[in-house]
């Protein structure tokens, strides 16, 4: 029983078998059915297959001689200041904050707007 | 060429070894990102944007402190989890159908091999995120699993732990449907 737990944890935990332990599972009914749940288990893990696209490799080397701005076989180049301010944009803390700036200025505005029509129509004794 | 040599040539000028380690890598990490969870616009992306970072901060990777395939995991790790919390705030699914699998063996009757497929792919989608990430690092070939704990953060202990939840769970929910 106690090398049935041992085997099982090995198989379970995907472990390789030492000889002992393939010479017991072959004679275990208990070992040989966890043994070949996990193999099932194992195969069809195989067949998960990402298809790597056509030209992969390419399109990552363009983007890497793009970005070096050098031609192939040039040195590795540090990355652009304009890029770098882009990422620093791109984060979204800075977004956050830009959207509410520009919702403020907005409100502002309106509110500058709606002052200067109509309270100055008031002040001069019109009708609002 | 080990990696490393590789490295120290595109440091060295030669963007060509460059090229090399994206040939040896892409796969695996299509492989990482696909059973992740991310379609294939989606890993393509992660992956491309891994690469560059890399290409970027290949200057910073020391050697000393890790293997360049533990280093590059790291960083598809993290823009993965960047592009989750990104389409998360944007409302959408980076994760939709898992990616299409290979042709079933010829041994076996397709249509039960494309719902065992249909079945993992639901119970994979179901794993806590840290035991997907865990086992799929795992089931990299080319990491160890004193790797796949650098790449994690967490003890080699908690990676066997996490490896053997995980396999659990999946086999179950194999075995279950299929009795």
């Amino acid at each position: 029983m106690h090398l049935c737990n041992e085997t099982q944890e090995k198989i379970a935990a995907g472990q390789a078998l030492s000889g002992t332990d393939q010479r017991h599972v072959a004679g275990c009914a208990g070992c040989a059915a966890v043994a070949a749940s996990y193999s099932l288990l194992d195969a069809t893990l195989e067949t998960f297959a990402p298809r790597v696209p056509d030209g992969f490799a390419d399109g990552v080397m363009a983007l890497v001689a793009a970005e070096a701005g050098a031609p192939e076989g040039g040195k590795v180049n540090v990355i652009g200041r304009g890029q770098r301010m882009l990422r620093w944009f791109d984060r979204r803390p800075v977004q956050l904050i830009a959207a509410n700036a520009a919702a403020l200025c907005a409100v502002f505005n309106v509110a500058w707007f709606v002052m200067r029509v109509f309270l100055a129509d008031v002040a001069l004794g019109g009708t609002p | 060429m080990d990696d490393e040599f590789l490295v120290r040539q595109i440091l060295g000028g030669s963007r060509e070894g460059f090229r090399l380690l994206v040939l040896r890598y892409q796969r695996p990490l299509f492989r990482f990102l696909g059973v992740l969870g991310f379609a294939q616009d989606a890993a393509e992306d992660v992956a491309q944007q891994t690469f560059l970072r890399a290409y970027r901060s290949l200057a910073s990777f020391d050697p000393q402190q890790a293997k360049f395939s533990t280093w590059l995991f790291t960083i598809a790790k993290r823009l993965a989890a960047n592009e989750r919390e990104r389409a998360h705030h944007r409302r959408e699914q980076p994760v939709q159908d898992l990616p299409e699998a290979e042709a079933p063996s010829a041994l076996v009757d397709p249509a039960v091999a494309a719902e065992r497929t249909r079945r993992l792919a639901a119970a994979i989608a179901g794993l806590p995120e840290a035991l997907r990430s865990t086992f799929f690092l795992s089931q990299v070939k080319e990491l160890t699993l004193d790797e796949v704990a650098a790449v994690e953060g967490c003890a080699l202990g908690t990676v066997k732990s996490r490896i053997h939840r995980a396999r659990e769970q999946l086999r179950a929910a194999l075995v279950e449907e299929e009795s």
